[in-house]
């Protein structure tokens, strides 16, 4: 133990002077690469695990919200919606709660009036409380046109920017080609009613299945529909995430709640999870071929600093000095460069790169994203970029401490 | 002089390219017996054998067949790990091109060795400033080899050399890259080493005017020992 501690300690010794006697400006131009490598790493990681989260934001924040209720399956409607509200608004966890109506209808867009240029198709129709809505998703941010629905509106209607057309590309495959604030729609619901829609707004969240809808408001959908106190789905908003758990079991103790289906978010982003899992697998092939580049790195850079360095590795053996220690100065100074890489790499992917985008957050078509460094994958990327150091600066060492002394002095 | 031998070898025999269809015999069985104390100078022309065979005594090259014994250890038997620790406690050696590491100063160069052994700087300071001194390099202690003149280079390659109190010391002609002044100052010392510390030393030279500071000389020529004086 003592000879192995006399070892470090002369090859750290080695190293340091190594370093700090060396050329400097090879020594910033190493730290570089090994930063940039390291950020390159970090870079794709994080775009993946932003887009992760931009998409599962969206489903929480215009869709289901942290926890959802929704009728057993067969069965239509939530009954009692309004008692159900006053049984569960009051944890100290919840922030809001709002109820949805929904039901579906095909909406017409007589352009000219005259039945010649007639866009129709299928969408959904979802019934609101504009009060209780507001506080719970904040569609009043994303409109792009016109004004937030207001109590006893009948006849108006809000348009998610993917079925009015005229908006940018959209995944849903028909629109109504161009509708603004201020057109009339005709609405003809499953249930053979007809009703004439002025758009008095047109929303974009970027959540597909939020903005391929129309909004009325409730007692205007309770009117079409002759519902009073039901709902289809109960959308409930926490103060944290963290509450999820804690609200599904609370919730299931409410006798109310026994008959209906409670979820958290995490149920619901099944699809996001999916997703994530194959970016976490991308992000790890990535990971691994970024720190194969990077093992190669370090040994190109060892490897030709140890063969510049051939005669003197000579002399530190001719005096009598073990080849473990002088391998161990080549590992040091390895460690070295790759420890500088991931410092420097994570500051400035934390507060360069990170801190840029979350002023400028990069425009997707399912959200605005700024790119997320998980702690996992941060840990992750810091194992494999020591062990690709390690075994970047131990192979070339290894191979040429090894020659004969007189060759090494050559 | 002491009366006790220091360094034996007997029918020591280096071939190189031995497994080739022409081997080239450096060393032809040379037997040698060298006294404690003794400074003994290696001579004779160019391909003659004398580096071969000092690289052989000072363990920087393994002989194809033959015995050395050095302060009365076979050395040929030692494995690669254990002639390393032999070099660093027993043996030292001056290269003709001095061989100091460049990122050292004067001082760590020379404490190298020590710092090799384990020591630590509170003990071995006072014995590398003394060193330092005696070589006549004190005040040069932080500079870096790249600033000092060859014969300042030479004289800390022999300070590293006898850091460590060596039972031997092998030069490989260290003053064949001197001026004469330069050069008879590290002879001086290596001759002060002898005659105050009776100090061992085998010197490899061409030069035939060095031959007034050592012991002994012993002429080799085609691997083999020719003459002595």
């Amino acid at each position: 133990m003592k000879s192995w501690i006399n070892n470090f300690k002369l090859s750290l010794f080695l190293a340091v002077k190594t370093l700090w006697r060396g050329d400097k400006w090879s020594l910033v131009l190493t730290v570089f690469i090994m930063l940039i490598v390291f950020l390159n790493l970090l870079f794709i990681d994080a775009i993946f695990k932003g887009i992760a989260i931009t998409m599962d934001n969206g489903k929480i924040n215009f869709q289901y919200g942290e926890v959802i209720i929704e009728p057993a399956t067969g069965d239509q409607y939530i009954q009692q919606t309004n008692n159900i509200v006053e049984a569960i608004r009051d944890f100290y966890y919840i922030k809001s709660v709002t109820t949805h109506l929904r039901t579906g209808a095909i909406l017409i867009n007589d352009k000219n009036k005259d039945g010649r240029d007639v866009a129709s198709f299928s969408a959904g129709v979802i019934g609101i409380d504009p009060q209780t809505e507001n506080q719970s998703i904040d569609l009043k941010s994303h409109l792009l046109e016109g004004r937030y629905l207001r109590k006893g509106d009948y006849g108006k209607a809000m348009l998610g920017s993917d079925i009015a057309g005229g908006y940018g590309s959209s995944v849903f495959p028909t629109d109504l080609e161009g509708v603004r604030s201020g057109d009339k729609i005709m609405v003809e619901y499953n249930n053979g009613i007809s009703r004439e829609y002025e758009i008095v707004g047109i929303y974009k969240t970027k959540n597909f299945d939020t903005d391929s809808k129309i909004i009325v408001t409730r007692d205007d959908l309770n009117s079409i529909l002759g519902t009073t106190n039901e709902s289809s789905e109960i959308i409930v908003r926490l103060m944290e995430k963290k509450y999820s758990k804690q609200a599904l079991t609370d919730f299931s103790k409410i006798n109310l709640l026994r008959k209906y289906d409670i979820s958290d978010y995490q149920t619901k982003l099944a699809f996001g999870k999916s997703i994530n899992k194959s970016f976490d697998m991308i992000g790890m092939i990535l990971r691994i071929i970024g720190s194969l580049v990077a093992g190669l790195v370090i040994f190109i850079i060892i490897f030709v600093d140890i063969v510049n360095r051939r005669k003197q590795i000579g002399i530190l053996k001719a005096i009598g000095i073990s080849e473990r220690t002088i391998r161990y100065s080549y590992i040091i100074q390895g460690m070295f460069y790759t420890l500088l890489g991931i410092i420097f790499g994570y500051v400035l992917m934390q507060f360069g790169i990170i801190g840029f985008f979350k002023s400028h957050p990069i425009n997707f078509p399912m959200g605005d994203m700024v790119p997320f460094i998980k702690k996992e994958s941060l840990k992750m990327s810091v194992i494999l970029f020591v062990l690709a150091g390690l075994i970047g600066s131990f192979v070339p060492s290894l191979k040429e401490v090894h020659k004969k002394i007189l060759l090494l002095m050559k | 002089m002491g009366e006790k031998y220091i360094l034996k070898t007997k029918n020591l025999k280096k071939t190189y390219n031995i497994n080739s269809a022409s081997p080239v015999k450096a060393l032809c069985g040379v037997n040698l017996q060298l006294k404690e104390g003794e400074f003994m100078a290696l001579m004779g022309r160019s391909g003659s054998g004398k580096s071969t065979f000092l690289h052989q005594l000072a363990l920087l090259d393994k002989p194809t067949s033959g015995y050395i014994e050095i302060d009365g250890k076979d050395v040929s038997k030692l494995s690669e790990i254990e002639k390393a620790r032999f070099r660093l406690e027993t043996i030292g050696y001056i290269f003709q091109d001095y061989a100091l590491l460049p990122e050292l100063s004067v001082y760590e160069n020379i404490a190298l060795p020590l710092m090799a052994l384990g020591q630590r700087k509170l003990k071995y300071d006072g014995e590398v400033n003394k060193i330092i001194k005696r070589v006549g390099l004190d005040g040069r202690e932080n500079y870096l080899p790249a600033d000092l003149s060859g014969g300042e280079q030479q004289r800390v390659s022999i300070a590293r050399a006898i850091i460590n109190k060596p039972k031997i010391l092998f030069a490989d002609e260290p003053t064949a890259n001197l001026d004469s002044e330069a050069a008879e100052i590290v002879l001086k010392t290596m001759r002060e080493l002898v005659d105050r510390y009776q100090q061992t030393i085998i010197m490899v030279t061409h030069e035939p005017d060095d031959r007034k500071y050592v012991d002994r000389v012993v002429w080799l020529k085609d691997g083999k020992f020719y003459k002595e004086e």
